[in-house]
């Protein structure tokens, strides 16, 4: 008995102590939860906060001035504003509108804050004639002088892999959003706190039913809290987290700050590597235009995305998008938020996404060269976050005709072109400015950037740098006889180095400009053995290389490996008259609140004698009239003066060329990037890349002003002796004031029209 | 474009430019010296072209010290006119009343290399120059 008291009293004591435990339990619990509740929320809140700021820098290319005079036709402008996002509407019913005539049109234009400058939004109404604008005129027919047309959002530089979002501010959403996203996504919204009950209960039936989680009962805060952590997990305990933030957020924010975060948060579709997140990206991923332009039908497709922009992506799979862009569009018309025959109109539109030509989606190399820029003056952190405005110098239209002219020259190699790709590089020479970069035939960046990450042995195009050594030496002029016969080179090795010409032919002895023009290779060793390999690199320096040659003989033909952005920085210097420009892609950044935080001047430095450059680009000039670039030439205008150079490495790996007019200079590469032979030599390969883009843009003739120091000289292009323009073979040349072609007057014939024919036949080596 | 020069593109200043064509005889030249814009521009005219306009807009921003302003709007000028000896000056200019004498004096050796001889834009050019150097 005793015992069993003693039992029965340890065990009401272990009963005590039991429910002390579980009481000590329950406290913890509580505790824990209370504590966990509070890091959820401060958690949720801290995004909530956090991600306002959270911003990849915008970039933007330059605006489009338009003016009485400007090169442009009607045709050229539509593509512009198209890409722009503008719409043609014979009503011009607001900004982002046009109508368009057989030679005359009018814009409805945008305004716009570009560089400290409030561009008013006005209606401008232009005239052509003869592919120019040849009136430009305000809504009050008054002359306007110069106007400019908003410039187009070209990317953000989000981190890899990462979000990218333009965020819209509370004025700038349509009202129809919200409104219809609430009919489609969350009907309580206005009344619940986070979650809905009532759509839990109907969800969890039918989940019951089906045995997993199917239907989806979340509300639109729910929504903006699963998108903050990035987690599709369908597990309840995610629901209940995911439940009890909304529920915070709730407590802390109004119905249209959650919204408006929402419209700015939620994930809309994908871009490559960038996720496209918020309403306003969205609307420019799929519509090239401003969330605030957008037509019904637009709306409703964006709406429709919310619910799985993989699945529904209307690029890939139109039929599902549409589908469910009409579903939206009737809820939208059973909760009067339309009118039926709205629905109906709205419902018989296609799609209208914007094409990825009018996207440019290869912008990605251009974009990479903003970012390299910027890199020497903001950390990665300061560019992927803070909100900032980049106004970077690209020309839509210079990189739409390079990117094509670069695909069209790809094309035709066929099966031949596996692993052959390319880049472009169009800068305007005077001002150092980037108008294009193109690293890649591909639409979507590769992981490698030609354009700047490409370095390859240049051939050829070392020969100008070449010449520009002899002619500022004071030994040579274009009218120099110099020895195209075979030449033995000692090597330091002991061996012997014997080049040869690209069509192993000996011509004798030619005129130096002559020898630049059709690339002699045997010219080049002599004259470059002359004047010394080092006195060539400090050209190469000078002139804007940032890789220095191996001081080798080889180099005289080219052994020295440049990036294509190099080569154009090297041949701005000569198209700008011997005057370095460091390129720029970049003008200026804004902050977030319109600040200006850098401007980014036009610097130059005079690089190399301006006389001697002249002299070189005169005989550039020449490659292109009678040289190894004449047949490309023939694909321009003919009253277009261009000068140009071909260059072809080694075993044909790669082929360049480079050329340039009074305000255009493109460089165009073509090679395989592990480095194989490609069979194209620069006139057969890039020099079609290069044509293709040159003929797109309305580019005017190379014309520099004669240096005093110099006077025009008729020479025989054969063989460098002193002839007259009359004379069939005649070049005019300039020479330093004093200097006299040698030998005796050399006239081949005298007539016009037969003997320009003849040269026209006659020329188009390699 | 022998052409097309003497046309000019200043259609608003056409007039002005008409008459200096026909004085200094431009469809006689075979080297046209750099036409129109130049001269227009660096006479100081009042020919309403864009980079005429833009310079104008410069020199009155300069004047009031608005150097940032001034730079934004040669800059403009130069984009749509890169090859004006005028605007090259002016850029200068700006240069130098921002206490950039060095860039001031390579302006004005870009824009002598840019100005027919004799011009009004070499004259500026050259006393740019001088005042850069000191």
């Amino acid at each position: 008995m005793a015992r069993r008291s003693t039992s029965k009293r340890s065990r009401s004591k272990t009963g005590r102590a039991r429910r002390r435990t579980i009481w000590a339990i329950v406290g913890a619990s509580f505790a824990t939860a209370l504590l966990y509740g509070g890091w959820l929320a401060w958690q949720v809140g801290r995004e909530f906060e956090g991600r306002r700021w959270d911003l990849p820098a915008k970039v933007y290319a330059a605006p489009l001035d338009l003016y009485v005079g400007r090169a442009l036709g009607v045709r050229d402008l539509v593509a512009e504003i198209r890409r722009l996002g503008y719409r043609e509407d014979p009503r011009l019913p607001g900004p982002g509108t046009y109508r368009v005539g057989s030679n005359r049109m009018e814009i409805a234009a945008r305004s716009f804050e570009y560089a400290g400058e409030t561009e008013p939004g006005r209606t401008l109404s232009l005239e052509f004639s003869a592919g120019r604008i040849s009136a430009l005129r305000g809504a009050d027919h008054g002359t306007v002088a110069l106007a400019r047309l908003d410039p187009l959002l070209i990317g953000s530089l989000f981190p890899a892999h990462g979000e990218d979002r333009l965020i819209v501010a509370p004025g700038e959403i349509p009202s129809l959003l919200p409104a219809a996203l609430k009919a489609v996504e969350d009907r309580r919204f206005d009344s619940h706190f986070g979650v809905d009950p009532i759509a839990m209960v109907r969800a969890s039936v039918v989940n019951l039913t089906e045995g997993e989680i199917r239907q989806g009962a979340s509300t639109i805060t729910q929504q903006l809290v699963r998108s903050y952590f990035l987690s599709n997990e369908r597990t309840w305990w995610r629901k209940l987290r995911e439940a009890f933030m909304a529920v915070a957020l709730e407590m802390r924010y109004s119905k249209d700050e959650l919204m408006g975060a929402y419209i700015n948060e939620i994930y809309l579709g994908q871009d490559g590597a960038r996720a496209v997140h918020g309403f306003g990206l969205a609307s420019q991923f799929y519509f090239g235009k401003p969330l605030g332009e957008l037509e019904l039908n637009e709306l409703a497709l964006l709406v429709a995305e919310v619910r799985g922009p993989t699945y529904y992506d209307p690029r890939r799979h139109p039929d599902r998008a549409l589908q469910r862009r009409n579903l939206v569009l009737n809820v939208m018309r059973k909760e009067g938020l339309i009118t039926a025959a709205q629905a109906a109109g709205a419902q018989e539109q296609d799609l209208g996404l914007v094409t990825s030509a009018q996207r440019s989606a290869t912008q990605w190399a251009f974009l990479g060269l903003v970012r390299r820029q910027l890199a020497k003056d903001y950390p990665a952190e300061e560019l992927e976050r803070k909100g900032l405005s980049v106004f970077s110098t690209l020309d839509p239209a210079a990189q739409a005709a390079a990117e094509r002219a670069l695909r069209d020259g790809l094309a035709p190699l066929g099966n031949a072109a596996e692993g052959i790709d390319g880049a472009v590089v169009v800068t305007s020479p005077h001002t150092g400015e980037v108008r294009a970069v193109v690293g890649g035939g591909r639409s979507e960046f590769d992981g490698f950037n030609r354009a700047l990450d490409a370095r390859r042995q240049i051939g050829s195009l070392i020969k100008p740098a070449l010449y520009l050594a002899a002619l500022e030496s004071g030994r040579y002029n274009l009218a120099s006889i110099v020895e195209d016969s075979p030449i033995e080179v000692p090597l330091e090795d002991g061996k012997t180095w014997s080049p040869q010409d690209f069509d192993k032919g000996a011509r004798g002895p030619v005129p130096l400009v002559r020898a630049l023009a059709e690339s002699l290779n045997l010219p080049a060793v002599r004259v470059g053995l002359d004047v010394g390999l080092e006195p060539i690199a400090d050209v190469l320096a000078r002139l804007g290389a940032e890789h220095k040659p191996k001081l080798y003989p080889s180099m005289l033909l080219g052994a020295l490996a440049l990036t294509p952005i190099e080569v154009a920085q090297l041949y701005n210097t000569l198209a700008n008259g011997g005057f370095r420009v460091p390129l720029r892609a970049v003008r200026g950044v804004i902050d977030e609140n319109g600040k200006e935080l850098a401007r980014y001047p036009i610097e130059i430095a005079q690089a190399a004698d301006a006389a001697a450059v002249y002299e070189v680009n005169q005989a550039l000039v020449q490659v292109m009239e009678r040289g190894t670039g004449s047949s490309v030439r023939r694909e321009l205008p003919a009253d277009l003066t261009v000068a140009g150079k071909t260059g072809t490495s080694d075993d044909l790996r790669d082929s360049w060329f480079a050329g340039f007019t009074n305000d255009l200079l493109i460089v165009a590469w073509l090679g395989a990037d592990d480095n194989r032979t490609t069979g194209l030599t620069g006139s057969t390969g890039a020099a079609k890349v290069w044509s293709g883009t040159m003929r797109s843009l309305h580019a005017a003739s190379y014309e520099a002003p004669q240096p005093d120091s110099l006077e025009m000289a008729w020479i025989d292009y054969a063989t460098g002796r002193p002839s007259a323009e009359r004379c069939t073979d005649a070049v005019r040349v300039p020479l330093p004031a004093g200097v006299r072609p040698a030998g005796a007057f050399s006239c081949d014939g005298s007539d016009g029209i037969g003997a320009r024919l003849r040269r026209l036949f006659k020329r188009g080596v390699r | 474009m022998r052409v097309r020069s003497c046309s000019s593109r200043k259609a608003l200043g056409a007039v002005l430019v008409i008459a200096w064509l026909a004085l200094t005889g431009c469809t006689g030249l075979t080297h046209p010296p750099r036409p129109d814009t130049t001269q227009t521009v660096s006479a100081h005219n009042d020919a309403a072209g864009p980079s005429a306009t833009l310079l104008a807009q410069s020199r009155a921003q300069r004047a009031t010290g608005s150097y940032t302003q001034a730079r934004a709007s040669v800059e403009r000028a130069l984009s749509i006119d890169p090859d004006n000896a005028a605007l090259w000056v002016e850029l200068g200019e700006v240069d130098l009343a921002s206490g950039r004498a060095a860039e001031a004096a390579t302006m004005a050796r870009k824009a002598l290399t840019l100005a027919p001889r004799d011009s009004g834009a070499a004259a500026d050019a050259s006393a740019l120059l001088e005042r850069a150097r000191r």
